[in-house]
């Protein structure tokens, strides 16, 4: 039987969720707002068959990723220049010392978008892979590689204990050192 | 030791999700309609086209099957040029025959109108012969009298004879004979049909051949 839920119901307990990851795929707050906007028409408008909302949230991780991504193309077919994260309208960002988020916002998209989904939403690699519609070793591989890239670019990147844990499933050692 | 996750996700939090967002988005979401489910048209026409190829073939094959056409398909009856009220009350009854060549040819009744002369006669056949040639399943008949002519006196008037039953006695036909002309002066006198060489054809095609030669 179809997993039926209420939209806005879906919007109360996942629009942080879709409004965190837009942000960590965007870069700036105002493109962040419309992707956020474009999943949850989308949701009203396309009537998804769900199964459980496991199944609701995948789509909701997978519809951000694709929106953000089309916003992207739009971007940069309209030639325009998207406003990077060290750019973002003051006082937005209130963080003193934002080193860690700034190094997750300088990786390529597809690395950020697996940071934000395992460190920040908790979400084990297999439905990583599942929302982002790629394999658990594809997940964990780009996991590691963005795991990587941060030890290699935070400034004590070496002193963060998740960076010397093995990733499982990828068959690599711990993230080396450069 | 640090903690990436607790400091990223420190940082991600500074970062607060607009206040009027949610409810932006919750009115949008209900002024916006509803997609209608589309109609895949280029699968459901071959679709249907196929299941309705389907149970013509289906219907035929049945009809094939067990429908049973036995006997020849005889040609539909011509509904005579007399209305049948006038056929059977109006007219006169002549119940003459004479006999010739295995036919016997009654003339059943007669109508005059002056200018025209309706007979309606039967020919039979005398020596069991049927009239058709051909047993075989035909759609058309052919049989006619070459000639058929109405003599009054000294004039000789052609007359248009017609099959008219519909040839489903194999040794019995139906005619009708219409003869046009001056009939005023024909009361009181007698008149004589003449029928000559009773014919029965069948269309039908066998054994074609041809050649071409080239230029």
């Amino acid at each position: 039987m179809a997993f039926l839920m209420e939209p806005e119901r879906a919007l109360e307990r996942y629009g942080n969720m879709v409004y965190r990851l837009a942000l960590a795929r965007t870069g700036n707050p105002a493109d962040a707002e419309d992707v956020f906007q474009e999943v949850f028409l989308r949701l009203v408008r396309s009537e998804p068959q769900l199964e459980n909302e496991e199944h609701l949230k995948a789509w909701l991780i997978h519809t951000a990723v694709n929106c953000s991504r089309s916003l992207w193309n739009s971007i940069v077919r309209r030639r325009e220049e998207p406003l990077r994260p060290d750019a973002e309208i003051p006082g937005q960002c209130a963080a003193e010392d934002s080193e860690v988020y700034d190094c997750v916002m300088h990786l390529p998209n597809k690395y950020r978008t697996v940071i934000h989904l395992f460190y920040y939403e908790d979400m084990p690699i297999e439905s990583i892979g599942r929302a982002l519609h790629i394999s658990y070793a594809a997940a964990a591989k780009r996991l590691s590689r963005a795991r990587e890239l941060l030890r290699r670019d935070l400034t004590k990147g070496e002193e963060y204990e998740e960076f010397s844990k093995r990733i499982p499933g990828t068959g690599e050692s711990p993230a080396r050192s450069k | 030791m640090k903690n990436f996750r607790n400091e990223y996700r420190a940082q991600v939090n500074l970062r607060p999700v607009p206040n009027d967002l949610f409810d932006r988005t919750r009115k949008a979401m209900r002024q916006a309609p509803r997609r209608r489910r589309k109609i895949h048209w280029g699968i459901l026409i071959p679709a249907c086209a196929l299941i309705a190829l389907g149970s013509v073939t289906a219907v035929a094959y049945g009809i094939q099957q067990f429908a049973k056409f036995s006997g020849p398909v005889y040609q539909k009856r011509i509904d005579s040029s007399i209305p049948a009220a006038v056929e059977n009350a109006a007219g006169k009854n002549i119940q003459k025959s004479a006999e010739a060549d295995g036919l016997a040819v009654t003339v059943n009744r007669t109508v005059c109108d002056n200018q025209r002369v309706y007979i309606v006669f039967t020919v039979k056949s005398t020596d069991s012969t049927p009239l058709q040639e051909s047993s075989a399943y035909r759609r058309s008949q052919q049989q006619e009298f070459a000639e058929t002519n109405l003599s009054v006196g000294e004039k000789q008037i052609e007359c248009t004879a017609f099959r008219t039953d519909d040839a489903s006695v194999p040794g019995t036909a139906q005619f009708e004979a219409i003869a046009e002309g001056d009939f005023s002066d024909l009361n009181g006198r007698q008149a004589t049909l003449s029928l000559k060489d009773f014919t029965d054809a069948v269309d039908s095609c066998s054994g074609i051949s041809g050649s071409c030669t080239g230029p």
